[in-house]
């Protein structure tokens, strides 16, 4: 069973009761005093319009918005959180410690614990705790992972001094390779069910981390190689809490994106457009239709023993590359195209990699519409399972989620668009002369940031299903 | 153009692309030698940019060129207003059209 098909018993679970609840209250109005048409229910595809219209229509209020200083201000606002030395030390001794410990619980109750994986403290900790809940965090608060990631701070401990100087043409495409190859092992693996499975790949990939910081050194490895150290350095760069010169900042949600950037590695913008991919794909792959169309595809192969899992396998990594592919290229024209609008002569991966971080927001909306139901739903067994680490949970807990959940993530999703949409006029405010030409340069992003919208808004308000053959 | 915030406009460092086609560009901005299609295009970008280092020419250059902008500007608005506003009534009496009865 994979991680998708968890979310499908889930989804399952919430489905029956909120049958159970709209029929309770539809006995309850017929019965009432009112007689007029009842509530209906909003068809999915007006739902799907409505959020497209609303990033459309935020493009046009933004379009009203001109004044660069104003923009600038607002922005830029800060509010300097006293970090007096000592309780920073103190904050990320703790914090390293921590995570460290939870490393080692992990490690542990993966060999240790029960094979039921929704009472395996291992794949509750890893896929509610860290995956859904630690990541969540890392962009509704801030990024705490350069303290909390327990590898750096073994390879500080270890003090393997690696100097072996790290070649500038890969730049981030190593990370974007590491990014695709995690996401399609999550996929295709039963590493959401299968503790000992779990276990074994997070023992290789501390050997792998650790071997990597001893060879490149760990500032370059985690920095740069990484690709969870990116992901939550980019995810923090949405947060409100940001870290400053003399310690800690508060800004607004996002605003960090518009600061001059330190990404221009190459391979760098590819890395955000993988990471926006990757999230859509997770949720893209456990939806009925995704089926549709891969069953008729994989049936001739899927029974076919191991080579025909392996087949399996590789069409899902075909599917993610191909994507990747995709929105590589559907952004690289949609920056081509503001460049064109505003007949500028910057170079054009200069303009995509100026108006990438806008993305990120996207990114970040998509993340918690789709992983919050999931993170509450388990919360209560992942609290009972801390309770008991190595076994002896017998009734699995779950939190049921109200029926007007699935509204909430639809707005997560617009709201994210909404960040997104801001942060590019800003950015655009920024590059291009004037006002009309900022303004003109975004009509390509808008069309591209509405399709989309419309799209991850018609994958979130699908039902989960498990994906087939896997 | 010092705001009083002191927001200032920060010189993006972007990089310009290597095949450029001379007679396209209509002017170069003198302090950073960024190429650009129109002349107003330059203006604009010396005042807000370098508002330290423009000369007096350049300064008045860049108020026509804001001034010109400002009443195109204008027109702009004005058809962003009735846009927002149309499509918010389209939206109303979608919802009121699917809500209400059978038809879509």
């Amino acid at each position: 069973m994979t991680f998708p098909t968890l979310l499908a018993v889930l989804a399952v679970l919430v489905a029956r009761w909120s049958v159970l609840a709209a029929l309770r209250s539809l006995v309850a109005h017929v019965g009432g005093l009112s007689d007029a048409a009842g509530a209906t229910q909003v068809p999915s595809w007006l739902t799907v319009v409505t959020g497209g219209v609303l990033v459309g229509a935020s493009f046009l209020f933004n379009s009203l918005l001109t004044d660069h200083e104003g923009i600038r201000a607002v922005n830029g606002w800060r509010a300097v959180l006293p970090s007096p030395a000592v309780l920073w030390r103190a904050g990320v001794t703790l914090l390293s410690a921590a995570g460290v410990a939870v490393l080692a619980l992990v490690l542990a109750a993966s060999v240790l614990g029960p094979s039921t994986p929704t009472t395996n403290l291992a794949i509750l900790v890893v896929w509610v705790g860290w995956w859904a809940g630690y990541a969540m965090s890392t962009y509704l608060v801030g990024n705490s992972w350069p303290a909390v990631n327990p590898w750096r701070t073994l390879a500080r401990v270890l003090q393997t001094s690696g100097n072996r100087s790290y070649p500038e043409r890969y730049g981030a495409w190593p990370s974007v390779a590491g990014l695709l190859a995690l996401v399609w092992v999550e996929v295709v693996s039963p590493l959401a069910a299968d503790p000992r499975a779990l276990g074994a790949l997070v023992a290789g990939y501390t050997v792998a981390t650790l071997a990597g910081a001893a060879r490149y050194g760990t500032d370059t490895w985690y920095g740069r190689i990484d690709p969870v150290s990116r992901v939550f350095r980019l995810y923090g760069r949405v947060a409100p809490v940001q870290r400053g010169q003399d310690g800690l900042q508060l800004r607004l949600p996002g605003a960090a994106l518009t600061d001059p950037g330190t990404d221009d590695e190459p391979g760098s913008t590819a890395f955000v457009v993988a990471l926006l991919w990757v999230t859509t794909f997770d949720g893209l792959v456990a939806t009925p239709a995704w089926n549709a169309l891969a069953g008729p595809l994989l049936s001739p192969v899927a029974g076919a023993g191991i080579v025909g899992g392996v087949l399996v396998a590789l069409f899902y990594l075909v599917a993610l590359l191909a994507g990747f592919g995709g929105f590589l290229l559907a952004y690289r024209f949609a920056a081509a195209r503001s460049r064109e609008r505003v007949d500028s002569f910057l170079a054009p991966s200069a303009v995509e990699r100026w108006f990438v971080p806008s993305l990120l927001p996207i990114a970040a909306g998509y993340h918690v519409a789709h992983f919050l139901g999931y993170f509450l739903t388990l919360s209560p067994a992942l609290v009972g399972v801390l309770a008991a680490p190595f076994g002896g949970v017998d009734a699995v807990q779950v939190a049921v989620l109200p029926a007007w959940f699935g509204t909430l993530q639809l707005a997560l999703v617009v709201l994210g668009h909404l960040l997104a949409v801001w942060v590019a006029h800003a950015l655009a405010m920024e590059l291009f002369p004037g006002v009309l030409r900022p303004i003109r340069s975004q009509y390509p992003f808008v069309v591209v940031m509405m399709v989309y919208t419309m799209t991850s808004a018609w994958v979130v308000g699908q039902p989960t299903v498990a994906p087939v053959y896997l | 153009m010092q705001s009083a915030t002191g927001a200032d406009r920060r010189e993006p460092a972007v990089d310009v692309e290597t095949a450029i086609d001379e007679d396209a560009v209509a002017a170069t901005c003198s302090h950073c030698g960024r190429p650009f299609a129109e002349t107003a295009a330059r203006d604009l970008h010396v005042g807000e940019v370098h508002p330290k280092a423009c000369s007096s020419a350049e300064r008045t250059a860049y108020e026509a060129a804001r001034e010109a902008e400002r009443e195109e500007l204008f027109y702009f608005h004005l058809r962003v207003v009735v846009a927002l506003g149309v499509l918010y009534a389209l939206t109303v009496l979608l919802y009121m059209v699917v809500l209400g009865s059978d038809i879509l």
